[in-house]
């Protein structure tokens, strides 16, 4: 439980110091320049990779001067090298000197069919580049090398996302590579305003992060803060958005997720477009996006896809799913043990009837039954798919029959698990979900021990809590809890989008308005009078149509 | 020494922090299974004893299928019964848990049944036992039985019901659609009793046999299972309500019928359905469904005199006719609103008549001058019970009749037109 170790620290009354330095190689990291001498960098390289089978330095004469082009194997591709760079280098006379470095540089350039090129003069960022997929071209007695960009490595194509399922809506989801990232949510912004700055994060692993937000939209404060943390992080490596996630958040030890995240570019898209900004992360389909709030959180991509009533009566039972998923377990319990005069008499009867054979007080059948069925949640990840399903039979059938028959757990108590568990689901953010699932065992304990009086005591402190997290500025309950009328429109209930005219306050203040007033379809459809359309379409006058047609007429002047 | 000692306070503080939270709430945490839920209960007074008789309810699960084959088809009344003396009927409740592994648990009571004897000695003590108890419910119903109530809950059967509790329960949703009976609970009974004229009215529970065939629903067990449930005759003794109690103060001062309880129930508005079978002017009978009942109590002061007025609007449909009476006509019609009239007029007289013979305002007379007429109220208020007594009243009924059910005209078999 991380919500222990504030009160462990607090415990041993010790402040931490600075902590260890990473330590890493000082000499590889040098940013010395490259030496005349085109064996001393070629060693130089061999010593920086040392026994690297998929460094390959293919040492070439051009224009009377030794020469040599170096890359990596695994990330380069082939079929550029091959077709493109070893052909035209090959095709340029060997014999004939230039004595010109300018003219020899401009010479190559010219021939190379390569698009991206750069001339480079430190040894580190040679080596950088390098370990980025590019090629170097080195040349006897310069100090400059010339750095090609053939970046190929294998990559998974764009499908669609597995976690964040929607049933109406774009089937693509963003995979590892931060590139077609990029080309993903630029395909759907056509809009110079939109803006990546990239950076690298990770002494080792030196992933790449982009920041992404529409220019003149986003709010400079919150861009700048960005940066600002990002640039703080030193680190050694950078594998998923979650390292970034745990290093940018406000609250380290609250339970509740503080960034959003997605999968799906369209909802990416419409979060840039409420002003938000997100980072991408090289090697990881999650996008995060801040400032986060419990809103968001509970917005699945649907609601604004589906048309708006049925949203609307989703997502509230989206809202009573979370309580469900909160309280249910913890209610039981405090009922059971506590407030019997709360249950209806033939229901109290029954529970008393069925609990009979069972040995436990209610808070540990329940807390016994809530670990069970996490653990049977994790197993049901973890497992291999052709075993889950066993699992799930195996689990049910010991939970669900086994447990009561032998007495050890109550058949009520199952229906209170089942129902959690599936309400627990319609939390449409799985770390969410997950903070849900947390909570709910404190709350059972509180429950069992305080019954009504503690579950309130725990939901006031969750709800302190909810109330005084933040986010890079922005609260973290945002249309609530300051309460912002205009928020309302889009947080239990879903206003259709002609209602919506305005961004969110918060995040999209630098330019309020989304869209025109008055799409209203139905304010469109009686402007144009379809039905006097309708009567010249038809062409037979009756008596009642031409009488309306005459009382319109006087009214209005006519067309 | 000191320094050491401080390194071990705050980890104890919070220990006993915790500690305490927990342990602040396990003393009241009782698992629903180590409850027994009170169901009904008789008070009665024995001598200068008090008796208290409880139902608990035998929890059984519910559905389950049964284990042993179908044997179940004799309506068993799942109840547990303990009956205890005591100076008190706290006192006498405590015997109880000699004999009771589990804690009686009060807040499900049902209902609540009064003995004669103690009712004519007055059932203050029982309401202040109830009002006491934190557990209890006001919403607990309340009745009056004829003789001591302990019988009756000792005695009560149902066929449909598991316990009497429950078949109270039941009697008071659908009792009013008679007119002949109501169950007040133990806030309406407080709020009368504490009214200006300090008077109520309890129904009168009482058990009434009805034969059961023996042989029904058992499939034939003739030569079956074994001698102990072999079929008897038996004869179920299920509840129901007939008449009802008057009040003055809290003392049992007479007793309703029938009819006079629902003479009394036209008044007070506890009529929501009634019958009234009347006779045409042919002479056959006719029966009538009241749908809707109004009424208001009234009093009027003139010239130093205390005039009560009863006005009661009904509304009916006619469901039943036993003659070929054509009621689309009109005056078929008026006659019967007349004849309906008269019988509401003739019932609210006998309770009316009763209740001023035991001198107990059931009627509200006494709310209706307080609040219309302050000041004489306050003059008459130390001997209301005097004046109650000789108080002119009349009574002015509305009856309508709405509706002859599906059909206009009555069957008439073989007949043309």
């Amino acid at each position: 439980m991380p919500a222990l170790y504030p009160m462990w620290r607090w415990l041993r009354r010790r402040k931490k110091g600075g902590g260890g330095e990473i330590s890493l190689p000082k000499g590889r990291q040098s940013s010395q320049l490259l030496h005349p001498r085109l064996d001393i960098n070629i060693a130089y390289i061999k010593e920086a990779f040392g026994p690297s089978e998929d460094l390959v330095i293919r040492e070439i004469e051009l224009y009377g001067r030794q020469t040599a082009l170096i890359y990596i194997e695994t990330l380069v591709d082939r079929d550029v090298v091959q077709r493109d760079i070893l052909r035209s280098l090959i095709t340029l006379p060997a014999a004939t000197l230039v004595k010109d470095e300018a003219v020899l540089f401009r010479l190559i350039r010219a021939k190379l069919a390569v698009g991206d090129l750069e001339e480079e003069v430190l040894r580190s960022k040679v080596i950088n580049g390098l370990l980025d997929g590019k090629a170097a071209l080195l040349v006897e007695g310069s100090t400059r090398c010339l750095l090609l960009s053939i970046e190929g490595w294998e990559k998974r194509p764009v499908e669609e996302p597995v976690n964040e399922v929607s049933v109406r809506g774009p089937r693509e989801g963003f995979a590892e590579n931060l590139a077609t990232n990029i080309s993903l949510i630029r395909r759907r912004l056509r809009t110079p305003d939109l803006c990546f700055e990239t950076l690298n994060i990770g002494r080792r692993t030196h992933t790449k992060i982009a920041i992404c937000y529409l220019e003149g939209l986003a709010l400079p404060e919150i861009v700048e803060e960005v940066r600002r943390r990002l640039e703080r992080i030193d680190i050694d490596g950078v594998l998923e958005s979650g390292y970034l996630e745990e290093l940018l958040e406000e609250a380290p030890f609250s339970p509740m997720p503080q960034l959003n995240r997605t999968e799906r570019p369209d909802k990416l898209v419409a979060d840039l477009l409420e002003g938000k900004v997100a980072i991408l992360t090289d090697g990881t389909p999650f996008v995060l996006v801040l400032p986060g709030s419990l809103a968001d959180q509970m917005q699945a991509p649907d609601d604004y896809y589906e048309r708006w009533p049925l949203s609307m009566g989703v997502r509230l039972f989206r809202y009573l799913g979370l309580l469900i998923s909160l309280l249910l377990p913890s209610l039981y319990v405090a009922l059971v043990s506590f407030h019997q005069e709360m249950i209806p008499t033939p229901l109290a009867i029954s529970i008393a009837a069925q609990r009979e054979p069972v040995p436990y007080p209610a808070v540990v059948e329940t807390l016994i039954m809530q670990v069970l069925f996490e653990i049977l949640i994790e197993a049901g990840i973890r497992l291999p798919r052709a075993i889950g399903t066993t699992i799930s039979i195996v689990g049910a059938l010991v939970i669900g029959e086994a447990a009561v028959r032998a007495g050890l757990m109550s058949a009520p108590m199952i229906i209170v698990i089942a129902a959690t568990a599936i309400a627990s689901f319609t939390v449409p953010t799985f770390s969410l979900g997950q903070a849900v699932r947390l909570l709910r065992l404190p709350m059972i304990f509180l429950a069992g021990t305080l019954g009504l009086l503690g579950i309130f005591a725990g939901l006031m402190i969750i709800l302190i809590h909810l109330v005084s997290l933040r986010n890079f500025g922005q609260p973290y309950l945002t249309p609530l809890a300051p309460f912002i009328w205009e928020g309302h429109k889009d947080l239990i209930e879903r206003v259709p989008w002609w209602a919506m005219v305005r961004r969110p306050l918060l995040t999209g203040r630098r330019n309020l308005r989304r869209m025109a007033i008055g799409l209203n379809p139905a304010v469109n459809a009686r402007e144009r009078e379809p039905e006097e359309e309708l009567e010249t379409f038809l062409g037979n006058g009756n008596v009642k149509n031409s009488y309306r047609k005459g009382r319109k007429r006087k009214g209005r002047p006519k067309r | 020494m000191g320094k050491r000692g401080k390194g071990f306070t705050r980890p104890l503080v919070l220990v006993a922090v915790v500690v305490a939270i927990c342990a602040g709430g396990c003393w009241d945490r009782r698992e629903i299974n180590e409850l027994s839920f009170f169901s009904s209960a008789a008070f009665d007074l024995e001598g200068q004893e008090r008796v208290l008789t409880v139902e608990y309810i035998k929890p059984s699960p519910a559905g389950g299928g049964g284990e042993g084959g179908g044997r179940e088809t004799l309506p068993q009344r799942q109840a547990i019964i303990d009956s205890e003396k005591g100076a008190t009927f706290l006192e006498a409740g405590r015997q109880g848990a000699l004999g009771m592994p589990r804690r009686a648990y009060l807040a499900h009571a049902a209902a609540i049944l009064i003995g004669e004897e103690m009712a004519r000695y007055g059932i203050k003590e029982v309401l202040e036992h109830i009002d006491r108890i934190p557990e209890f419910r006001r919403t607990t119903l309340i009745l009056l039985t004829r003789g001591p109530a302990r019988d009756e809950v000792i005695m009560a059967q149902s066929g449909l019901e598991k316990n009497l509790g429950r078949e109270i329960t039941g009697l008071h949703k659908w009792v009013q659609v008679s007119g002949y009976g109501f169950i007040p609970n133990v806030n309406h009974v407080f709020y009368d009793l504490s009214g200006e004229a300090g008077s109520t009215v309890l129904p009168v529970l009482e058990l009434a046999p009805q034969p059961y065939p023996p042989l029904l629903g058992r499939g034939g067990t003739a030569g079956g299972t074994g001698g102990a449930t072999a079929p008897k005759a038996e004869t179920l003794l299920t509840a129901r309500l007939n008449g009802a109690g008057l009040f003055y103060r809290d003392k049992l001062v007479a007793w309703l019928n029938a009819e006079q309880t629902r003479g009394w129930s036209w008044v007070r508005n506890k009529v929501k359905n009634a019958v009234l079978t009347l006779s045409d002017q042919n002479g056959s009978l006719v029966s009538l469904n009241i749908t809707d009942s109004r009424a208001k109590t009234e009093v009027e002061y003139r010239d130093g005199l205390i005039r009560g007025n009863i006005k009661v609007k009904v509304e009916g449909n006619l469901l039943e006719e036993q003659g070929y009476q054509d009621f689309t006509k009109e005056e078929a019609v008026k006659y019967l609103e007349e004849q309906a009239a008269a019988r509401i007029r003739a019932e609210i007289t006998e309770a009316l008549r009763a209740a001023q013979k035991a001198g107990t305002d059931v009627f509200g007379f006494a709310g209706a001058l307080h609040r219309r007429y302050p000041k004489v109220w306050r003059q008459v208020e130390n001997n209301w019970r005097d004046e109650f007594q000789r108080l002119p009243v009349t009574i002015e009924i509305e009856a309508k009749l709405r509706r002859t059910g599906m059909t206009g005209r009555p069957l008439k078999p073989g007949g043309g037109s």
